[in-house]
Protein backbone atom coordinates (compact mmCIF):
# COMPACT_ATOMS: atom_id res chain seq x y z
CA UNK A 1 0.00 0.00 0.00
CA UNK A 2 1.06 3.59 -0.46
CA UNK A 3 2.75 4.19 -3.76
CA UNK A 4 -0.20 3.46 -6.04
CA UNK A 5 -3.10 4.38 -3.77
CA UNK A 6 -4.12 5.13 -0.23
CA UNK A 7 -2.96 7.56 2.42
CA UNK A 8 0.33 9.34 1.93
CA UNK A 9 2.00 8.66 5.25
CA UNK A 10 5.62 7.81 4.74
CA UNK A 11 9.19 7.99 5.96
CA UNK A 12 11.64 9.77 3.72
CA UNK A 13 15.20 8.48 3.33
CA UNK A 14 18.16 9.82 1.40
CA UNK A 15 20.42 7.34 -0.39
CA UNK A 16 24.14 7.72 0.16
CA UNK A 17 25.88 7.00 -3.14
CA UNK A 18 24.52 5.88 -6.48
CA UNK A 19 23.93 2.66 -8.35
CA UNK A 20 26.41 1.61 -11.04
CA UNK A 21 25.59 2.87 -14.55
CA UNK A 22 24.78 -0.65 -15.75
CA UNK A 23 22.75 -1.41 -12.63
CA UNK A 24 19.78 -2.89 -14.52
CA UNK A 25 21.37 -6.31 -15.01
CA UNK A 26 22.28 -6.73 -11.36
CA UNK A 27 19.07 -5.14 -10.07
CA UNK A 28 16.67 -7.99 -10.86
CA UNK A 29 19.13 -10.64 -9.68
CA UNK A 30 19.73 -8.84 -6.42
CA UNK A 31 16.02 -8.33 -5.76
CA UNK A 32 15.24 -11.95 -6.68
CA UNK A 33 17.78 -13.11 -4.09
CA UNK A 34 15.80 -11.31 -1.41
CA UNK A 35 12.34 -12.06 -2.77
CA UNK A 36 9.67 -13.01 -0.29
CA UNK A 37 9.29 -16.75 0.37
CA UNK A 38 6.01 -17.95 1.89
CA UNK A 39 5.99 -19.27 5.43
CA UNK A 40 5.72 -23.00 5.97
CA UNK A 41 3.48 -24.20 8.82
CA UNK A 42 5.73 -27.24 9.28
CA UNK A 43 8.81 -25.08 9.84
CA UNK A 44 9.86 -23.49 13.13
CA UNK A 45 10.08 -20.01 11.59
CA UNK A 46 7.52 -17.59 13.01
CA UNK A 47 7.90 -14.80 10.46
CA UNK A 48 9.44 -14.04 7.10
CA UNK A 49 9.97 -10.95 5.02
CA UNK A 50 11.24 -10.06 1.58
CA UNK A 51 10.47 -8.13 -1.59
CA UNK A 52 7.34 -8.51 -3.70
CA UNK A 53 6.35 -6.61 -6.85
CA UNK A 54 4.48 -3.44 -5.97
CA UNK A 55 1.46 -4.36 -8.09
CA UNK A 56 1.01 -7.93 -6.86
CA UNK A 57 2.13 -9.06 -3.39
CA UNK A 58 1.34 -12.71 -4.24
CA UNK A 59 3.86 -12.83 -7.06
CA UNK A 60 7.48 -13.39 -6.16
CA UNK A 61 9.16 -13.23 -9.55
CA UNK A 62 10.83 -10.08 -10.70
CA UNK A 63 11.75 -8.58 -14.03
CA UNK A 64 12.63 -5.03 -15.00
CA UNK A 65 9.01 -4.36 -15.94
CA UNK A 66 7.69 -4.88 -12.42
CA UNK A 67 10.60 -3.18 -10.62
CA UNK A 68 11.74 -0.24 -12.71
CA UNK A 69 9.24 2.50 -13.55
CA UNK A 70 11.18 5.14 -15.51
CA UNK A 71 13.42 6.72 -12.85
CA UNK A 72 11.71 4.89 -9.97
CA UNK A 73 12.54 1.55 -8.42
CA UNK A 74 9.32 0.32 -6.82
CA UNK A 75 9.11 -2.64 -4.48
CA UNK A 76 6.84 -3.92 -1.75
CA UNK A 77 8.20 -5.16 1.57
CA UNK A 78 6.05 -8.15 2.51
CA UNK A 79 6.11 -9.41 6.08
CA UNK A 80 4.19 -12.55 7.03
CA UNK A 81 3.79 -13.67 10.60
CA UNK A 82 1.97 -16.53 12.25
CA UNK A 83 -0.58 -15.21 14.66
CA UNK A 84 -2.56 -17.80 16.59
CA UNK A 85 -4.97 -15.89 18.87
CA UNK A 86 -3.83 -16.35 22.48
CA UNK A 87 -7.36 -17.00 23.80
CA UNK A 88 -7.92 -19.78 21.27
CA UNK A 89 -4.52 -21.32 22.03
CA UNK A 90 -5.16 -21.21 25.78
CA UNK A 91 -8.55 -22.89 25.45
CA UNK A 92 -7.21 -25.68 23.22
CA UNK A 93 -4.21 -26.25 25.50
CA UNK A 94 -6.48 -26.51 28.57
CA UNK A 95 -8.66 -29.05 26.78
CA UNK A 96 -5.65 -31.08 25.58
CA UNK A 97 -4.20 -31.11 29.10
CA UNK A 98 -7.48 -32.46 30.53
CA UNK A 99 -7.59 -35.19 27.88
CA UNK A 100 -3.94 -36.06 28.51
CA UNK A 101 -4.53 -36.42 32.27
CA UNK A 102 -7.55 -38.70 31.69
CA UNK A 103 -5.73 -40.80 29.08
CA UNK A 104 -2.66 -41.20 31.28
CA UNK A 105 -4.47 -41.43 34.59
CA UNK A 106 -2.68 -38.40 36.01
CA UNK A 107 -3.88 -35.74 38.43
CA UNK A 108 -1.61 -33.02 37.05
CA UNK A 109 0.78 -32.39 34.19
CA UNK A 110 4.43 -31.48 34.66
CA UNK A 111 6.04 -28.30 33.32
CA UNK A 112 7.70 -30.22 30.47
CA UNK A 113 4.52 -32.07 29.53
CA UNK A 114 2.65 -28.76 29.49
CA UNK A 115 5.25 -27.23 27.17
CA UNK A 116 5.05 -30.23 24.81
CA UNK A 117 1.28 -30.07 24.71
CA UNK A 118 1.37 -26.35 24.05
CA UNK A 119 3.88 -26.74 21.18
CA UNK A 120 1.81 -29.53 19.63
CA UNK A 121 -1.44 -27.54 19.86
CA UNK A 122 0.26 -24.39 18.51
CA UNK A 123 1.51 -26.35 15.48
CA UNK A 124 -1.95 -27.84 14.86
CA UNK A 125 -3.62 -24.44 15.00
CA UNK A 126 -0.92 -22.97 12.75
CA UNK A 127 -1.64 -25.61 10.12
CA UNK A 128 -5.31 -24.64 10.15
CA UNK A 129 -4.70 -20.91 9.85
CA UNK A 130 -3.17 -18.38 7.47
CA UNK A 131 -0.27 -16.12 8.40
CA UNK A 132 -0.96 -12.42 8.74
CA UNK A 133 0.36 -10.51 5.75
CA UNK A 134 1.58 -6.93 5.75
CA UNK A 135 2.90 -5.18 2.64
CA UNK A 136 4.48 -1.73 2.67
CA UNK A 137 5.57 -0.07 -0.58
CA UNK A 138 8.82 1.71 -1.20
CA UNK A 139 9.57 4.00 -4.09
CA UNK A 140 13.13 5.06 -4.87
CA UNK A 141 13.49 8.07 -7.12
CA UNK A 142 16.87 7.51 -8.75
CA UNK A 143 17.05 11.11 -9.99
CA UNK A 144 16.55 12.83 -6.65
CA UNK A 145 18.09 10.08 -4.50
CA UNK A 146 14.98 10.08 -2.28
CA UNK A 147 13.34 6.90 -1.05
CA UNK A 148 9.79 7.00 0.26
CA UNK A 149 8.70 4.12 2.46
CA UNK A 150 5.01 4.03 3.28
CA UNK A 151 5.25 3.41 7.00
CA UNK A 152 6.52 5.42 9.94
CA UNK A 153 6.70 2.50 12.37
CA UNK A 154 10.24 2.51 13.80
CA UNK A 155 10.42 -1.31 13.77
CA UNK A 156 9.21 -1.65 10.17
CA UNK A 157 11.47 1.19 9.00
CA UNK A 158 14.48 -0.51 10.63
CA UNK A 159 13.64 -3.81 8.92
CA UNK A 160 13.26 -2.01 5.59
CA UNK A 161 16.52 -0.11 6.00
CA UNK A 162 18.43 -3.36 6.56
CA UNK A 163 16.83 -5.15 3.60
CA UNK A 164 17.41 -2.15 1.30
CA UNK A 165 21.07 -1.86 2.27
CA UNK A 166 21.60 -5.63 1.80
CA UNK A 167 19.90 -5.57 -1.59
CA UNK A 168 21.48 -2.49 -3.13
CA UNK A 169 24.71 -2.13 -1.16
CA UNK A 170 23.97 1.54 -0.47
CA UNK A 171 23.35 3.26 2.85
CA UNK A 172 19.99 4.84 3.68
CA UNK A 173 19.84 7.95 5.86
CA UNK A 174 16.46 8.71 7.48
CA UNK A 175 15.37 12.31 6.97
CA UNK A 176 15.48 14.63 10.00
CA UNK A 177 15.87 18.38 10.48
CA UNK A 178 19.68 18.00 10.44
CA UNK A 179 19.78 15.71 7.38
CA UNK A 180 17.37 18.00 5.51
CA UNK A 181 19.69 20.89 6.34
CA UNK A 182 22.66 19.03 4.85
CA UNK A 183 20.71 18.64 1.60
CA UNK A 184 20.48 22.42 1.25
CA UNK A 185 24.10 23.03 0.23
CA UNK A 186 24.90 25.27 3.18
CA UNK A 187 28.03 27.41 3.25
CA UNK A 188 30.93 26.31 5.50
CA UNK A 189 29.99 29.14 7.89
CA UNK A 190 26.38 27.96 8.06
CA UNK A 191 27.51 24.37 8.62
CA UNK A 192 29.68 25.58 11.49
CA UNK A 193 26.75 27.38 13.07
CA UNK A 194 24.50 24.38 12.53
CA UNK A 195 26.91 22.32 14.61
CA UNK A 196 26.98 24.96 17.37
CA UNK A 197 23.44 26.22 17.79
CA UNK A 198 21.20 25.40 20.72
CA UNK A 199 17.42 25.75 21.16
CA UNK A 200 16.04 29.29 21.39
CA UNK A 201 14.02 30.51 24.32
CA UNK A 202 10.65 31.88 23.26
CA UNK A 203 9.39 32.44 26.78
CA UNK A 204 11.43 35.57 27.48
CA UNK A 205 8.85 38.27 27.86
CA UNK A 206 9.80 41.84 27.07
CA UNK A 207 6.32 43.14 27.85
CA UNK A 208 5.91 41.81 31.37
CA UNK A 209 3.30 39.17 30.52
CA UNK A 210 3.15 36.29 32.95
CA UNK A 211 4.81 33.20 31.56
CA UNK A 212 2.93 30.92 33.94
CA UNK A 213 -0.72 31.22 33.10
CA UNK A 214 -3.04 28.32 33.81
CA UNK A 215 -3.74 26.23 30.74
CA UNK A 216 -6.67 23.82 30.47
CA UNK A 217 -5.61 20.31 29.44
CA UNK A 218 -6.56 19.49 25.86
CA UNK A 219 -9.20 22.21 25.50
CA UNK A 220 -11.97 21.33 23.05
CA UNK B 1 30.18 15.29 17.56
CA UNK B 2 29.36 12.37 15.26
CA UNK B 3 26.50 12.27 12.75
CA UNK B 4 24.12 10.40 15.07
CA UNK B 5 24.63 13.01 17.81
CA UNK B 6 24.12 15.86 15.36
CA UNK B 7 20.91 14.27 14.07
CA UNK B 8 19.55 13.76 17.60
CA UNK B 9 20.62 17.10 19.08
CA UNK B 10 19.33 19.17 16.14
CA UNK B 11 15.78 17.81 16.19
CA UNK B 12 14.66 21.03 17.94
CA UNK B 13 15.06 22.79 14.58
CA UNK B 14 11.86 21.07 13.44
CA UNK B 15 9.75 22.68 16.16
CA UNK B 16 11.44 26.07 15.69
CA UNK B 17 10.69 25.78 11.96
CA UNK B 18 6.99 25.12 12.64
CA UNK B 19 6.88 28.02 15.09
CA UNK B 20 8.50 30.36 12.56
CA UNK B 21 6.00 29.21 9.89
CA UNK B 22 3.17 29.91 12.32
CA UNK B 23 4.53 33.40 13.08
CA UNK B 24 5.17 34.31 9.44
CA UNK B 25 1.79 32.97 8.30
CA UNK B 26 0.08 35.19 10.87
CA UNK B 27 2.10 38.25 9.87
CA UNK B 28 1.39 37.83 6.15
CA UNK B 29 -2.11 36.32 6.20
CA UNK B 30 -0.65 33.01 4.95
CA UNK B 31 0.78 34.57 1.77
CA UNK B 32 4.33 33.69 0.75
CA UNK B 33 6.41 34.12 -2.36
CA UNK B 34 9.15 31.59 -2.93
CA UNK B 35 11.66 31.98 -5.71
CA UNK B 36 11.11 28.50 -7.19
CA UNK B 37 7.36 28.33 -6.57
CA UNK B 38 6.00 31.85 -6.94
CA UNK B 39 3.04 32.92 -4.79
CA UNK B 40 1.78 30.27 -2.40
CA UNK B 41 -0.44 30.13 0.68
CA UNK B 42 0.64 28.24 3.80
CA UNK B 43 -1.35 27.99 6.99
CA UNK B 44 -1.66 25.95 10.18
CA UNK B 45 -4.90 24.04 9.71
CA UNK B 46 -7.22 22.49 12.30
CA UNK B 47 -4.77 20.29 14.22
CA UNK B 48 -1.84 21.40 16.30
CA UNK B 49 0.13 19.62 19.02
CA UNK B 50 2.29 21.57 21.42
CA UNK B 51 4.71 19.75 23.69
CA UNK B 52 7.06 20.69 26.49
CA UNK B 53 10.58 20.02 25.23
CA UNK B 54 11.83 18.45 28.44
CA UNK B 55 8.68 16.58 29.40
CA UNK B 56 6.96 15.07 26.40
CA UNK B 57 4.03 14.01 28.54
CA UNK B 58 3.10 17.66 28.97
CA UNK B 59 1.22 18.03 25.76
CA UNK B 60 -1.70 19.99 24.38
CA UNK B 61 -3.63 18.69 21.39
CA UNK B 62 -5.73 21.31 19.68
CA UNK B 63 -8.34 20.05 17.22
CA UNK B 64 -10.95 21.83 15.14
CA UNK B 65 -11.40 25.47 14.25
CA UNK B 66 -8.22 27.50 13.90
CA UNK B 67 -6.04 26.43 16.83
CA UNK B 68 -3.14 28.63 15.75
CA UNK B 69 -5.31 31.66 16.50
CA UNK B 70 -6.55 30.43 19.88
CA UNK B 71 -5.50 32.13 23.13
CA UNK B 72 -4.96 28.64 24.62
CA UNK B 73 -2.25 27.86 22.07
CA UNK B 74 -0.50 31.15 22.77
CA UNK B 75 -0.66 30.46 26.50
CA UNK B 76 0.96 27.07 25.94
CA UNK B 77 3.78 28.76 24.03
CA UNK B 78 4.31 31.15 26.94
CA UNK B 79 4.61 28.12 29.20
CA UNK B 80 7.50 26.88 27.09
CA UNK B 81 5.69 24.36 24.91
CA UNK B 82 6.72 23.99 21.28
CA UNK B 83 4.98 22.68 18.16
CA UNK B 84 5.45 18.90 17.95
CA UNK B 85 3.09 18.32 15.06
CA UNK B 86 0.95 20.55 12.89
CA UNK B 87 -1.55 20.01 10.14
CA UNK B 88 -0.69 22.38 7.32
CA UNK B 89 -2.57 23.59 4.29
CA UNK B 90 -0.71 24.70 1.16
CA UNK B 91 -2.11 26.24 -2.01
CA UNK B 92 -0.08 26.77 -5.16
CA UNK B 93 -1.58 27.79 -8.50
CA UNK B 94 -5.07 26.84 -7.32
CA UNK B 95 -4.00 23.33 -6.23
CA UNK B 96 -4.33 22.46 -2.57
CA UNK B 97 -2.34 20.05 -0.41
CA UNK B 98 -3.01 19.00 3.19
CA UNK B 99 -0.48 17.28 5.38
CA UNK B 100 0.69 16.78 8.93
CA UNK B 101 4.30 17.57 9.65
CA UNK B 102 6.11 16.04 12.62
CA UNK B 103 8.62 18.43 14.13
CA UNK B 104 11.25 15.93 15.28
CA UNK B 105 11.66 14.27 11.87
CA UNK B 106 9.86 16.60 9.45
CA UNK B 107 8.03 13.45 8.32
CA UNK B 108 4.86 13.90 6.29
CA UNK B 109 1.73 11.99 7.28
CA UNK B 110 -1.88 11.94 6.10
CA UNK B 111 -1.02 13.98 3.02
CA UNK B 112 -3.88 14.77 0.67
CA UNK B 113 -2.86 15.71 -2.84
CA UNK B 114 -4.71 17.88 -5.35
CA UNK B 115 -7.17 15.86 -7.49
CA UNK B 116 -5.45 13.50 -9.93
CA UNK B 117 -6.11 13.92 -13.63
CA UNK B 118 -4.73 10.55 -14.78
CA UNK B 119 -7.09 7.59 -15.15
CA UNK B 120 -4.65 4.69 -15.69
CA UNK B 121 -2.94 3.19 -12.63
CA UNK B 122 0.59 3.66 -14.05
CA UNK B 123 -0.08 7.28 -14.90
CA UNK B 124 -1.65 7.87 -11.49
CA UNK B 125 1.55 6.64 -9.85
CA UNK B 126 3.67 9.17 -11.76
CA UNK B 127 1.20 11.96 -11.02
CA UNK B 128 1.12 11.07 -7.31
CA UNK B 129 4.91 11.08 -7.17
CA UNK B 130 5.08 14.36 -9.09
CA UNK B 131 2.62 16.07 -6.73
CA UNK B 132 4.35 14.61 -3.68
CA UNK B 133 7.74 15.82 -4.87
CA UNK B 134 6.26 19.26 -5.49
CA UNK B 135 4.95 19.28 -1.92
CA UNK B 136 8.35 18.17 -0.56
CA UNK B 137 10.06 20.86 -2.62
CA UNK B 138 7.77 23.58 -1.23
CA UNK B 139 8.51 22.42 2.34
CA UNK B 140 12.21 22.26 1.48
CA UNK B 141 12.13 25.86 0.14
CA UNK B 142 10.36 27.07 3.30
CA UNK B 143 12.85 25.19 5.49
CA UNK B 144 15.74 26.68 3.49
CA UNK B 145 14.39 30.18 4.15
CA UNK B 146 14.00 29.43 7.85
CA UNK B 147 17.52 27.98 8.11
CA UNK B 148 19.10 30.91 6.26
CA UNK B 149 17.70 33.17 9.00
CA UNK B 150 18.25 30.70 11.85
CA UNK B 151 21.96 30.32 11.01
CA UNK B 152 22.58 34.05 10.81
CA UNK B 153 23.03 36.78 13.45
CA UNK B 154 19.67 38.12 12.29
CA UNK B 155 17.98 35.30 14.20
CA UNK B 156 19.10 36.48 17.64
CA UNK B 157 19.21 40.16 16.76
CA UNK B 158 15.78 40.57 15.21
CA UNK B 159 13.76 37.41 14.45
CA UNK B 160 13.83 35.89 17.94
CA UNK B 161 12.87 39.18 19.67
CA UNK B 162 10.05 39.65 17.13
CA UNK B 163 8.78 36.11 17.71
CA UNK B 164 9.00 36.61 21.48
CA UNK B 165 6.87 39.74 21.21
CA UNK B 166 4.36 37.73 19.15
CA UNK B 167 4.32 34.89 21.67
CA UNK B 168 3.58 37.35 24.47
CA UNK B 169 0.79 39.30 22.84
CA UNK B 170 -2.80 38.33 22.21
CA UNK B 171 -3.14 41.07 19.61
CA UNK B 172 -3.23 40.20 15.91
CA UNK B 173 0.11 40.69 14.20
CA UNK B 174 0.63 42.23 10.76
CA UNK B 175 3.31 42.41 8.07
CA UNK B 176 5.03 45.22 9.97
CA UNK B 177 5.71 42.84 12.89
CA UNK B 178 7.87 40.58 10.71
CA UNK B 179 11.46 41.92 10.63
CA UNK B 180 11.71 41.72 6.85
CA UNK B 181 14.41 44.37 6.42
CA UNK B 182 16.82 42.51 8.67
CA UNK B 183 16.41 39.21 6.83
CA UNK B 184 15.71 40.35 3.26
CA UNK B 185 19.33 39.79 2.23
CA UNK B 186 19.15 36.18 3.45
CA UNK B 187 16.13 34.98 1.52
CA UNK B 188 15.05 34.94 -2.05
CA UNK B 189 11.42 35.66 -1.31
CA UNK B 190 10.03 39.01 -2.22
CA UNK B 191 6.60 38.84 -0.69
CA UNK B 192 7.42 41.15 2.16
CA UNK B 193 8.60 43.87 -0.16
CA UNK B 194 5.47 43.46 -2.25
CA UNK B 195 3.15 43.55 0.73
CA UNK B 196 4.85 46.52 2.26
CA UNK B 197 4.77 48.62 -0.90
Amino acid sequence: MGALQGTLTYKLFYVEGELEKDFKEALVESVNKRAFEPLDAEAEEEERYGWVPIENPLRVEFDLYNVLFDQFINLGLRQDKWGVPSGLLKAHVAQAESEYMVDNNKERVSKFEREDIKAMIYKKLKEKSWPRMKVVDMSWDLESGRVRFWSQSAKTCELFQGLFEDTFGLKLIPASPYIHALQLELTPEQLGRLADISPSDFTESSGGVSAREELPINPA
Amino acid sequence: MDLVDLIETRRFLGSEFLLWLWFKSECYDNMYTLKEHGGIEVWIDDKLTLEASLAETERNDFKGGAPAHSPEAKTALRQGKRPAKAKLGIIKEGREWELSLKAESLDVSGAKLPALLAREEDEQFYERMYLLEELENIIRALYAEFLAIRLDDAWHNTMLPAMNRWVHTDEMVAAGDYPRDAVAHLVDSKEEAQDAS
